[in-house]
């Protein structure tokens, strides 16, 4: 085939090996096809993304080219992981769904949940700071972190159910200081004639 | 007494590179020239072209009073777009935004937006009508020349249509400043007489006075202006000066025209309809457009118009006419207007590689029909050097971008057309890595004088290709099963070559393995060519140092190294050192780039021979590993600023 109406871009993101496809794959293209994955698994890449979105029309055949680029990829420990959304494609690849996994933009390749957005902060802030932090020694730093949480909030309460208990002998010291204080008022008032008379004296001095 | 019409379209170009200053120097010349013309002759009345660009480097006070002018009806604004577009050669879309942004610069700089549109060298392209319409511009300019031969001499305008699309187009008679008519009175009575229509009772003479903008030699273009406003002055009664549109509204068409894709390349050359046949079969023009289309796809992905418009701005820039046509002054041919163009786009394609983050891990593999031939190229590029391999002819690489000093080094160029309007022709498009194979007395002398007789069948044959990206880098693998004649025996040879791009160095490394298959031993000379071009050839800042000893003349002379392993060419024009280092000595001829005529022309680049004596015996390899480092050098100027 001397006409080849399709264009590949191979290059390398985030560790993985991007193949941007566009044009029309006809079955012609499958031998070449072939052969560029098994020279990109001959030089030990694993991780494949392939952009199929910019394909105009597709040979069904092609579909079975992929499944044994899947079936060679997961034999040596690799993935691929397709990208497109458009009828074409998606047209020829619909039996197989549940097989490949297909994204539809590399957007939601890239967005995989909170540990992926983790890891997507981590390579920023490692890159802004220039530190790098091995996966177990960031684990053991996390758990004495959160221990030193927990401690930290087991004492808080402690300290607070304590402090309640205080503020309520102090509240009923208080209230037995009224009560105290009424019945030595009720008593006063009691030996104030006693006190009239001359009978007792009870001056604040003595 | 029946007064005819003059309808003067004034045409200042600029075709050559110009700094910046030298340009506002001369356009405020140019406007200070005609303020004095309006005022010592206020009948005179013409019509004006200038590119929106060369607008803005007017003075501001002299524009002001050039607005003046133009409100009053002294003449009228014509439009090639911001720049001078070549509408065959670009994207349609890059030429409409051109235009488009033109008319903005108009409306904002001149305080008025042209109707009248004159596309570069009368460059007439029917499926631009519609564009044209959509962007409001009410009538086209163009030469003459493009009408069929009777009617040139018809005075007026005419409706051209394509596809529905219907316009106004002002044929002109193009007068340059160096033969404009000494008699303007007997030529304009000339012109009338020849016009033998009846289908009017005035007669109507439209005429484009080209000069250039810069002053050249001791000529004055403004001498004939002034005769001529004179003249009209002196016969105002017989002569009624007028602008387009004053034309367009004071007389009907004089039919339709159906005028098929057109180019006025020179004064004498006639219209060639072929003419993208024509510019095709030179070298290095197709590979420029190539890179254009290839960028304009690029810079319209970019979604964030902020980022995309200061790159299209640049792009019209670069397609300008002038670069895209074939001339020693200016154009293609030219070396420093080669790789001015070359330069501008490799510096776009920089940034948009440098905002593009994603593609910066070890490199990018690209098979794409680059050269719209139908047979793919296969694009290798880091983020300091871009290459294109072209494994259907030859196997060699035909651009060698070296991003960080903007310059294509495979940019080097033979005079000698394509026979077919092939972009690329192996053996005559100066590449880099053609093979031959020679018989093992053959010498760089006889490689110059031609007597070297390539034996083998590598040089335009066919390659097959696989690529490959690890954690190294990225390579390319090129394999041909092909032969060499050997008395008059065909010996059976297999050639390997390998390019390949270190992680984002700025290094090539190549790999040659030739095979023998056979069970007899062979015995040869292999030598690969490459071409270079280097701005500093012209102005002989280029050497080349082997060890010790330092070659001045490059380009000029013919220069030998025997076994040598490491060498390199150094051009302090561009700052710029090329360093070549390989396992096995080789010889190495430096030949300078001929010109048709056989004379030494350092414009067209250098020829550098690398070969080695070959002893293969039966069933054995032989292999030769290289590399090509190039690394950034004190400059001797700065960068120039030139538009």
């Amino acid at each position: 085939m001397y006409f080849d109406s399709m264009d590949i871009t191979i290059e390398g993101r985030n560790e993985n090996i991007w193949l941007t496809l566009a044009g029309h794959f006809r079955k012609e293209q499958i031998p070449q096809m072939r052969e560029k994955f098994e020279v990109l698994l001959e030089d030990r890449n694993r991780q494949f993304v392939v952009d199929l979105e910019n394909i105009i029309s597709i040979d069904d055949s092609v579909v079975q080219l992929f499944l044994q680029i899947l079936n060679a990829i997961r034999g040596k420990g690799g993935e691929i992981k397709l990208i497109f959304k458009n009828a074409a494609v998606s047209k020829a690849f619909a039996p197989y769904n549940n097989i490949f996994p297909v994204y539809p933009d590399a957007a939601s390749l890239t967005s995989g949940g909170f540990l992926s957005a983790i890891r997507q902060r981590g390579k920023l802030l490692s890159k802004k700071t220039g530190i790098r932090i091995s996966g177990p020694v960031a684990l053991f730093l996390l758990i004495v972190l959160c221990g030193w949480f927990i401690s930290l909030i087991f004492i808080v309460r402690i300290q607070s159910r304590y402090i309640k208990k205080q503020q309520v002998e102090v509240q009923s010291l208080q209230e037995t200081n009224q009560q105290i204080k009424i019945e030595v008022d009720a008593l006063r008032e009691r030996i104030k004639p006693l006190e009239q008379l001359g009978i007792i004296n009870i001056s604040p001095d003595k | 007494m029946k007064r005819n019409y003059i309808a003067l379209l004034i045409h200042p170009y600029k075709n050559r590179l110009l700094p910046r200053t030298v340009l506002k120097e001369s356009i405020d010349r140019f406007v200070r020239n005609m303020l004095a013309l309006v005022s010592e002759f206020p009948h005179f009345r013409f019509n004006l072209v200038l590119p929106a660009y060369i607008l803005e480097c007017v003075n501001p006070l002299l524009l002001s009073q050039l607005r003046d002018l133009q409100k009053k009806g002294y003449f009228e604004w014509i439009l090639t777009g911001y720049t001078e577009p070549f509408l065959s050669l670009s994207p349609p879309q890059l030429t409409n935004d051109n235009i488009r942004y033109g008319l903005q610069k108009y409306t904002e700089i001149a305080g008025e937006t042209p109707v009248g549109f004159m596309p570069p060298f009368s460059n007439f392209e029917p499926s631009m009508i519609e564009i044209i319409k959509n962007n409001d511009l009410q009538y086209l300019v163009v030469s003459k020349d493009l009408l069929p031969q009777p009617l040139q001499s018809s005075g007026g305008y005419w409706m051209a249509e394509h596809s529905g699309s219907s316009m106004p187009l002002i044929a002109t008679t193009v007068i340059r400043h160096l033969s404009a008519p000494v008699d303007f009175k007997n030529y304009i009575e000339k012109i009338y007489a020849s016009d033998k229509s009846e289908s009017s009772s005035e007669k109507i003479a439209t005429i484009q006075y080209q000069f250039p903008i810069k002053e050249e030699g001791e000529s004055d273009p403004f001498r004939w202006l002034r005769f001529t406003a004179s003249e009209i002055d002196k016969h105002i009664l017989n002569y009624q000066p007028i602008t387009f549109s004053e034309l367009l509204s004071s007389t009907l068409p004089l039919g339709l025209q159906y005028i098929p894709a057109s180019l006025m390349m020179g004064a004498r050359d006639q219209v060639d309809l072929h003419f993208l046949n024509y510019l095709h079969s030179f070298d290095q023009i197709g590979i420029l457009q190539r890179k254009l289309m290839d960028l304009y796809n690029k810079v319209i992905s970019i979604p964030d118009s902020k980022i995309s418009f200061p790159m299209k701005r640049k792009l019209f820039f670069i397609q300008d006419i002038n670069r895209f046509l074939p001339g020693k002054e200016c154009g293609f041919e030219n070396a420093t207007d080669r790789l001015w163009t070359f330069s501008g786009m490799i510096d776009i394609e920089k940034d948009i590689n440098e905002r593009d983050h994603n593609s910066n891990s070890g490199g990018q593999i690209r098979i794409t029909d680059f050269l719209r031939n139908g047979s793919k190229s296969i694009i290798l590029s880091n983020k300091s050097i871009k290459l294109y391999v072209d494994y259907s002819s030859g196997g060699s690489i035909f651009e060698f971008d070296y991003r960080d000093r903007r310059i294509n080094l495979c940019a080097a160029y033979n005079p000698v057309p394509h026979v077919r309007p092939d972009i690329f022709v192996s053996g005559k498009s100066r590449s880099w890595f053609q093979d031959r194979i020679f018989s093992t007395e053959v010498s760089g002398t006889d490689f110059l004088s031609g007597r070297a007789q390539d034996c083998g069948n590598f040089l335009k044959g066919q390659f097959t290709y696989k690529v490959s990206k690890n954690a190294a880098g990225i390579r390319t693998s090129l394999v041909r099963q092909g032969s060499f004649i050997r008395g008059e025996k065909l010996c059976p040879l297999s050639l390997e070559k390998v390019f390949g791009l270190e992680q984002n160095t700025s290094k090539l490394s190549f790999v040659y393995q030739l095979t023998n298959q056979s069970l007899a031993q062979y015995n040869f000379r292999f030598s690969t060519e490459l071409g270079f071009c280097l701005p500093g050839l012209h102005t002989g800042d280029v050497r080349i140092v082997n060890g010790s000893t330092v070659y001045e003349k490059i380009g000029l002379d013919y220069i030998q190294m025997t076994g040598t392993l490491r060498w390199y060419i150094e051009d302090r024009a561009c700052g710029l050192r090329i360093l070549f280092q390989t396992q096995k000595p080789l010889d190495v001829w430096c030949l300078p780039s001929l010109q048709a005529d056989q004379s030494v022309d350092p414009q067209n680049g250098i020829t550098i021979i690398l070969s080695s004596p070959v002893l293969l015996d039966q069933s054995s390899h032989w292999k030769l590993i290289g590399k090509l480092s190039c690394k950034r050098m004190r400059k001797i100027a700065g960068d120039n600023d030139v538009l």
